[in-house]
């Protein structure tokens, strides 16, 4: 059946908690409202107050309740609601939640997941279109899992529910209305691993969540436009991230960027460039390129277009690659 | 979502306590008891005496936003409960039956308001967008060497669109 990303959400929320009671899910306006994108609709009427509900507007709060919950035994998923909201959590995310595992020598893992709606073009305002990836990614003891795709949406979300180490799991939320054919339980790769969205010759790009998206519709209009033949990795999992798919796919190609809508500096697409240098070195004829959004706060919404990397920019940095 | 999901407290301006000053919570859609409340605060802080909480207790009677459909987290009797308790609506009422106003003076007001919420709207509508370069001035006091190289890309695409 043809699924939206948030209908596949919602779906992989309803499986892990009808097949496992140890799963909560909760959040600001989760419970009655079905949450603001709607992604936890109908799961309260299904599985109760005691199985997802409500809770005051306190991220830390959520966070610091899932970490005790996690010890008590249970799987929590909550939701911040924007990616600006996460950053109260931070404390806890980053001190407590990531450093547990470490802390206990092993001993207690927290199988929690922490969802969080990312990344701008929905036209919204201030603090609702942060990509705080790389915040997540720098720290040691998290998971970080961003889905491209419905089908992905849906597996990685179970998965990540399954997994017993804390899991930031970024929704690319201008996605969100993203639709697939699909049949659940849909299966794909586990997290960890990246997946070639689409094969190539000419070069590589390399993109995550919302920008799978972008990456592919620049490889279309680049093999309708300029008979370039480009290879789309979808990297799914921020980290630990697939280093060995991408050192493959840009040894294969010779050429490679990486394209996401947060900051350049010090960014995802930074560590992925530098780790491809340090791998591919001697395969590559043109260095790594970033096509990133630029280094400011992000914009309002009226100009968020100029913002966001599109395919234009990303094929831009194309020719760059192939006139190296 | 309602006050009793979000704290088991009785009261938020119980929360000055906690940090040494005074709260006061009032009826916020009792405009003489906001007005007393707030001036006691002001007169505390002139005086040099420090902040006090002030905790007004009103609803939210439209939408959160054009987004939000209230129907799926309350009653319409809820609404219209709190609508009845219009504290616009009830002050006028006091001011009319003191004497205070008349008829033309309330009309003249309407008038007065309704022309200042169509001035702002129509500045908004027409409000442009703003230059896209300028997401590169304001970051810190003098703009970066990095963002000016970023500022040029912009420039450079954006000339390139204004010519094709």
């Amino acid at each position: 059946m043809e699924l939206t990303m948030a209908g596949a959400l919602n779906a992989a929320l309803r499986d892990s908690m009808r097949d496992d009671d140890s799963v909560v899910v909760y959040g600001e306006d989760v419970g009655r409202l079905g949450g603001v994108f709607r992604i936890t609709d109908g799961l309260q009427a299904e599985m109760g107050a005691d199985r997802c509900f409500d809770t005051p507007v306190a991220e830390a709060g959520i966070a610091g309740t899932a970490l005790g919950m996690a010890l008590y035994g249970l799987r929590p998923v909550v939701e911040m609601q924007f990616d600006g909201f996460s950053y109260p959590a931070l404390n806890q995310v980053i001190s407590h939640v990531a450093k547990y595992r470490n802390r206990t020598r092993g001993r207690v893992g927290l199988p929690l997941v922490i969802r969080i709606p990312y990344g701008g073009g929905i036209g919204a305002v201030e603090h609702h279109s942060e990509s705080p990836e790389a915040y997540y990614a720098h720290t040691a003891g998290l998971t970080v899992v961003s889905p491209g795709t419905p089908a992905d949406a849906y597996a990685l979300l179970r998965a990540s529910i399954a997994f017993d180490d804390p899991v930031i799991f970024l929704e690319p939320k201008r996605r969100y209305w993203l639709k697939e054919d699909l049949d659940l339980p849909v299966t794909a790769p586990p997290i960890g691993d990246a997946i070639v969205r689409r094969e190539g010759t000419t070069a590589t790009v390399i993109a995550y969540g919302p920008m799978v998206t972008t990456a592919l519709e620049a490889a279309t209009r680049a093999s309708d436009e300029n008979g370039w033949d480009l290879e789309v990795v979808d990297v799914r999992t921020l980290s630990p991230v697939d280093m060995d798919t991408l050192v493959a796919s840009a040894t294969k190609t010779g050429r490679a960027l990486v394209v996401h809508e947060a900051a350049r500096f010090v960014g995802y697409g930074a560590e992925i460039a530098a780790e491809l240098s340090e791998r591919a070195f001697g395969y590559l004829a043109a260095p790594v390129l970033r096509v990133t959004g630029f280094d400011v706060p992000y914009p309002s919404a009226k100009i968020e277009r100029h913002f966001l990397p599109d395919a234009d920019r990303v094929l831009d940095a194309v020719a760059r690659l192939l006139e190296y | 979502m309602p006050y009793r999901l979000q704290t088991k407290a009785s009261s938020i301006a119980l929360r000055a306590a906690g940090v040494g000053i005074p709260g006061i919570r009032v009826d916020g859609n009792d405009v003489v008891s906001v007005y007393g409340a707030v001036k006691t605060a002001v007169d505390l802080a002139r005086r040099g005496d420090g902040p006090t909480l002030v905790e007004a207790v009103t609803y939210r009677l439209e939408a959160h936003t054009t987004a939000d459909d209230t129907s799926r987290y309350r009653s319409d009797d809820e609404a219209t409960e709190w609508r009845g308790r219009d504290p616009v609506e009830s002050f006028l009422r006091v001011l009319r039956d003191g004497g205070v106003i008349d008829d033309s003076f309330v009309a003249e007001v309407e008038a007065e308001g309704e022309a200042a919420a169509a001035r702002m709207r129509d500045f908004l509508f027409d409000a442009p967008a703003g230059d896209p370069r300028e997401m590169f001035d304001h970051v810190y006091a003098a703009r970066t060497p990095q963002l000016d190289i970023e500022r040029a890309l912009l420039d450079q695409e954006l000339r390139a669109a204004e010519d094709s």
